[in-house]
């Protein structure tokens, strides 16, 4: 099999040429954000809009910074602007159940002039109503009445005194009541005068005195009926007064408002309300006893006082043009479907419908809604209450505290208000699939998935869009504007993003912190635009940020703390190539992977694994080694060895399988006996056939090896060995790629393990012959020897036993 | 009603005191009037002797207003309740007194109401009074104590109500007579200078309304500013009443000593407002 040749300088790094650029900086682009790619989910989300039944609600699964909310934002701009502003809502007191405020809606606009005009209606109530009943007409009127009632009285108890009188009794005003009395002359006569009277006499007076007295007896009994009557002609004259002095002021509100039933209706009720509790209207003063005011509150707002006839407006889409979008950043239940709120007064909290506070749901209803699922999963109630209102197609607002027994209070029972809203959720993939599968509701209710991909296709197209993408950042974040050779390399930073030479990564977050960093460097270095210098500089100053580890790592490594040879020749040890991952930034580190063979069963032994180091998907690479040696060795004889495998020094356990080939190269060194070159490293998994596959990270990995070989001196040997198949993911470092240009260093695309332990040993791995054998001398012809070897030296044994066993027993 | 100035002569004022919301308005005005001529005032409670009688009685009972039940009346009880309000009448007059820094004397009398108020009266130059008392009922118009003072009182005899007093405007009913005129000084001794005059003028023709009006004029001269004349060519009590209810006088000043009008019309118009009233006897 021959072998590969090294990558050239250009398969090793995609680069964006800035001449095919037509502008010289983005300052020449519009600046308007466009996010190319995701052509998928552009039409998920064309889809999701369009449809307006119930469940095609939206989730837009992707990573984070793939500018699901940008995209979404653009769409929804073009979208909402062309539809019908939604209509505005007021809560309203309701007066027959107080608990349950009702919800009126209004066309746009109408519901704050509504407010104020109710403002100026009970601006207005008290003025008229004190002015009417101080008018001398209804004053004339009240204290007849009332003098009727005293006339009443007074003409009773008057003729039952002159009935008296003319029998010379007297009535006596006693501190409580009435008494009765014998007179003479003027006077009431004394006990002794009295007891002097005769008997027929005295029996007279006692009984016309108990006449008199059942009399007025009958008289009192009768006067609280009479000052009912009179409470009752008093209320009648006052409803006439109150129903006369307020009916212009509300004729002209329901002429107003004639054309909205429920507006009308509501006035209605508010007038029948009004005269029937006309006398709160007379206490001006009290009336405006000044609570804190709160912001947006309108002149007389803060008296609670008439708060049943003031409008709390829920919705005002006064200065909404279409539909509204709105953006909730922290979707709490209460900032989702509302909340009642609560004011302390005396120790107590009360509260009533102007304390409702409105949420997201309100704001977007008629429009759209896009949370952030992780965020709306993380508040508690929050995503049960959203698909609540989903479902019912209702905004119902329930306090959390009254929910759960919380709060004693009295609290209120809002009418819901019915929903039409788009609902769109952004969230990373995983998050959808657990929902999707988790969840019964969720695929009900969010029929739509715009799935958005974290890289596209690199082309020139992608790169314009690119460069308009990275005007629009210059443009709203007001930083510099970079010039092509610029662009140009942050394109190539996309693509290197991507992982693929041959795409671009979509991660935005990404790229907008490199313009903003870019930025930081032009201004430092005084440039006018931000140049291809300034950008490298970012990059290289973000590698350096983040250098404190995989610079410990090299130092220990140099120092042979961590052993690495790159240098010698070694039977059954090889260099591996690893990747890790520390927060956002990942680097590449060589590894010792050595194997030792002893007679056995043909087992590989893998000691990660054995130590519970190793995880599933190494162990499954190292078992499918056996097969590989099982499928070339084991088909003639069986294989009599037992091979041990370890990651020398690996402490942390490893995962992948990316070291698979490696550990092949070294089994194979082993079992054949020839040494591996120290000075090259190996990446890349392998099947049961002996193919080497693809792996993530390898530009990473070739640099982690190559910058240990740089500070040890380039030899001109050095180099590292890739699956073929990563040959398109490649983007490596500029001077990565100069030492390969001066053939300091060698990348070698291997596609298959013999093509690799030839570059590895310089020893042919040789091809099978027709007989099932191997050519003497290549590395399968002395693995088979060696196999061979084993197994006569195991069946040696094995007859050595059987026959010392007889004579044994 | 400070600001007075001297047209009348009064030393010494009477007030019947029972503690109702009428007498207490009686003795604010009573002490006011008081303050500004210098006067003593003599505080009257009276025991009415017909109640104490009727305690004492074998059979008596009282029928309850608000119950309409009947209870009988303990003379002990109603004793021990008068002085209770003998004593109450007393601090409110000395409080009052004291306020205005007046010299007062107070005195617990036990007899017939009416006789002890007028017989001590006698030795005063106005005796103040709420237009009724502490009666169980209201009652349109006055009570029956102040109804038989106003028509036996030998002095000047003011009649308050309940509520705020407002001193001004001032009404007199003026027909040129001498109780007229004795009145209208009256009612100017009374005045601040900027209070406001309604003049009353009975005359059934134009020249007469001309003449009174000078007459009249001579004697405000310059004493108030804001005053008006009103032509009333009727002299019944009725007419009368509802034409001084249209002015709402803070004080209604009148004469019995009219010629226009009799004194019973004077009594029946006094009956027939609702408002504070001061009646000037010619005699004193």
């Amino acid at each position: 099999m021959p072998t590969p040749r090294p990558l050239s300088p250009q398969e090793l790094y995609n680069q964006c040429d800035p001449e095919s650029f037509s502008f010289a900086s983005t300052k020449d682009l519009d600046g308007k954000i466009k996010i190319s790619g995701q052509e998928r989910a552009r039409e998920a989300i064309r889809f999701g809009i369009g449809m307006k039944h119930n469940g095609f609600n939206i989730f837009a699964l992707g990573p984070a910074g793939t500018g699901k909310q940008t995209t979404l934002e653009q769409h929804l701009r073009d979208t909402a602007s062309r539809e019908a502003v939604p209509e505005d809502w007021c809560y309203v007191y309701n007066f027959e159940t107080m608990r349950q405020p009702r919800a009126i809606s209004m066309p746009a606009g109408k519901a704050c002039a509504f407010r104020h005009d109710m403002e100026n209606l009970i601006e207005g109530l008290l003025t008229v109503i004190p002015g009417a009943f101080s008018s001398e007409e209804y004053q004339e009127q009240e204290k007849d009445i009332k003098e009727q009632l005293n006339e009443k009285q007074a003409s009773e108890i008057d003729a039952l005194e002159k009935k008296a009188a003319e029998k010379n009794i007297a009535l006596i005003r006693t501190p409580s009541g009435f008494a009765f009395a014998p007179i003479r002359k003027g006077e009431v006569l004394n006990a002794e005068e009295f007891m002097r009277l005769k008997p027929e006499e005295k029996e007279i007076i006692e009984k016309e005195i108990s006449s008199l007295k059942e009399s007025m007896q009958s008289i009192m009994m009768q006067v609280p009926k009479w000052q009912r009557a009179t409470q009752e002609k008093l209320k009648e004259l006052n409803q006439q007064v109150a129903a006369f002095a307020v009916k212009p002021l509300f004729a002209e509100q329901k002429t107003k408002y004639q054309d909205y039933k429920a507006i009308a209706e509501y006035l209605d009720e508010v007038e029948k309300d009004v005269v029937e509790h006309f006398d709160q209207f007379f206490d001006k003063e009290s009336a405006s006893q000044q609570m804190p005011l709160m912001p947006g509150q309108g002149k007389n707002a803060g008296s609670r006082r008439f708060n049943h006839y003031r409008i709390n407006v829920a919705i005002d889409n006064s200065r909404t043009e279409g539909a509204p979008v709105i953006y909730e950043d922290k979707p709490s239940i209460q900032n989702l479907v509302g909340d009642i709120e609560h004011l302390a007064q005396m120790g107590t909290l009360v509260t009533d419908f102007t304390l409702i506070k409105p949420g997201a749901l309100h704001r977007a209803n008629g429009g759209y809604l896009i949370l952030d699922a992780r965020r709306l999963l993380l508040e508690p109630l929050a995503y049960e209450a959203l698909k609540k209102a989903i479902r019912t197609r209702q905004i119902r607002i329930e306090s959390l505290a009254q929910l759960y027994g919380m709060a004693s209070t009295v609290s209120l029972d809002p009418e819901p208000i019915p929903l039409q809203t788009k609902i769109i959720l952004l969230g990373e993939r995983r998050l959808y699939y657990l929902l999707s599968s988790q969840d019964p509701d969720f695929n009900e209710l969010f029929k739509v998935a715009a799935d958005f991909d974290d890289e596209m296709e690199r082309n020139q197209d992608s790169h314009l869009s690119y460069a308009g993408f990275i005007s629009s950042i210059v443009n709203r974040e007001k930083l510099k504007h970079l010039d092509r050779y610029a662009v140009a390399r942050m394109i190539e930073y996309g693509s290197r993003l991507s992982g693929d030479s041959k795409k671009l990564s979509t991660h935005i977050q990404s790229i907008t912190d490199l313009v903003n960093e870019s930025d930081y460097y032009a201004k430092q270095n005084n440039h006018d635009l931000i140049t291809r210098q300034d950008v490298q500089q970012a990059i290289d100053a973000r590698r350096y940020r983040a250098g404190r580890i995989p610079g410990k790592i090299e130092d220990a490594i140099l120092q042979n703390t961590i052993l690495i040879d790159t240098e010698s020749e070694k039977v059954g040890q090889i260099n591996g190539l690893s990747v890790y991952m520390l927060g956002n930034q990942s680097f590449g580190k060589p590894s010792r992977i050595t194997t030792r063979i002893k007679m056995g069963k043909g087992e590989v032994i893998d000691i990660e694994r054995e130590v519970d180091m190793g995880g599933p998907i190494h162990s499954k690479g190292v078992m499918i080694l056996a097969g590989f040696l099982g499928g070339r060795f084991g088909e003639e004889q069986p294989l009599s060895l037992s091979a041990t495998l370890v990651f020398e020094q690996s402490y942390g356990g490893v995962e992948g399988d990316s070291a698979s080939s490696a550990e092949l190269y070294a089994l194979l060194s082993a079992i054949s006996g020839k040494p591996i070159k120290q000075c090259l490293a190996v990446t890349g998994s392998v099947n049961q056939y002996g193919e080497v596959q693809a792996i993530g990270g390898v530009n990473e990995k070739i640099e982690g090896f190559f910058d240990l070989c740089k500070q040890r001196g380039l030899t001109g040997k050095q180099g590292v060995l890739i699956p073929a198949s990563n040959t398109r993911n490649l983007m490596l470092r500029n001077d990565v790629v100069e030492a390969v240009e001066e053939q300091n260093f060698f990348i070698y695309p291997v596609t298959h393990i013999d093509e690799g332990i030839e570059i590895l040993t310089g020893v042919s791995a040789g091809e099978r012959l027709e007989d099932g054998s191997y050519p003497e001398g290549t590395i399968n012809g002395l693995a088979v020897e060696q196999l061979k070897s084993m197994t006569e030296k195991q069946k040696q044994l094995s007859e050595n036993t059987n026959n010392k066993n007889p004579e044994e027993s | 009603m400070t600001g007075l100035s001297k047209r009348i002569t009064i030393k010494r004022i009477a007030v019947a005191i029972d503690c109702s919301p009428h007498s207490r308005a009686s003795l604010s005005a009573a002490a006011e009037i008081a303050g500004f001529f210098n006067a003593e005032l003599l505080g009257i409670f009276v025991e009415d002797i017909n109640l104490i009688r009727t305690a004492e009685l074998p059979f008596s009972q009282e029928i309850h207003l608000h119950t309409a039940q009947f209870e009988p009346l303990d003379s002990l009880k109603l004793e021990r309740m008068l002085k209770q309000q003998a004593k109450e009448a007393y601090e409110l007059f000395k409080q009052t007194a004291e306020r205005f820094d007046i010299p007062h004397t107070f005195r617990t009398l036990r007899g017939r109401v009416l006789a002890e108020v007028l017989s001590a009266a006698l030795e005063s130059d106005l005796l103040a009074m709420g237009r009724s008392g502490k009666t169980p009922l209201c009652r349109r118009g006055l009570g029956s104590t102040a109804k038989k003072a106003v028509r036996e009182s030998k002095t000047h005899i003011l009649l308050t109500r309940s509520g705020p007093t407002p001193v001004s405007p001032l009404l007199v009913v003026y027909d040129g007579s001498p109780g007229a005129k004795h009145a209208l000084e009256a009612a100017l001794g009374l005045a601040r200078r900027d209070a406001a005059l309604h003049v009353f003028l009975v005359a059934n023709n134009v020249q007469k309304h001309a003449a009174l009006q000078k007459e009249a004029e001579m004697i405000i001269a310059k004493m108030i500013v804001k005053k008006q004349f009103h032509m009333l060519p009727w002299t019944d009590s009725g007419m009368l009443a509802q034409c001084i209810h249209m002015a709402e006088p803070g004080l209604l000043v009148l004469s019995d000593n009219m010629a226009a009008l009799g004194p019973e019309t004077v009594y029946r118009l006094i009956d027939a407002t609702d408002y504070p009233v001061l009646l000037v006897r010619h005699a004193t």
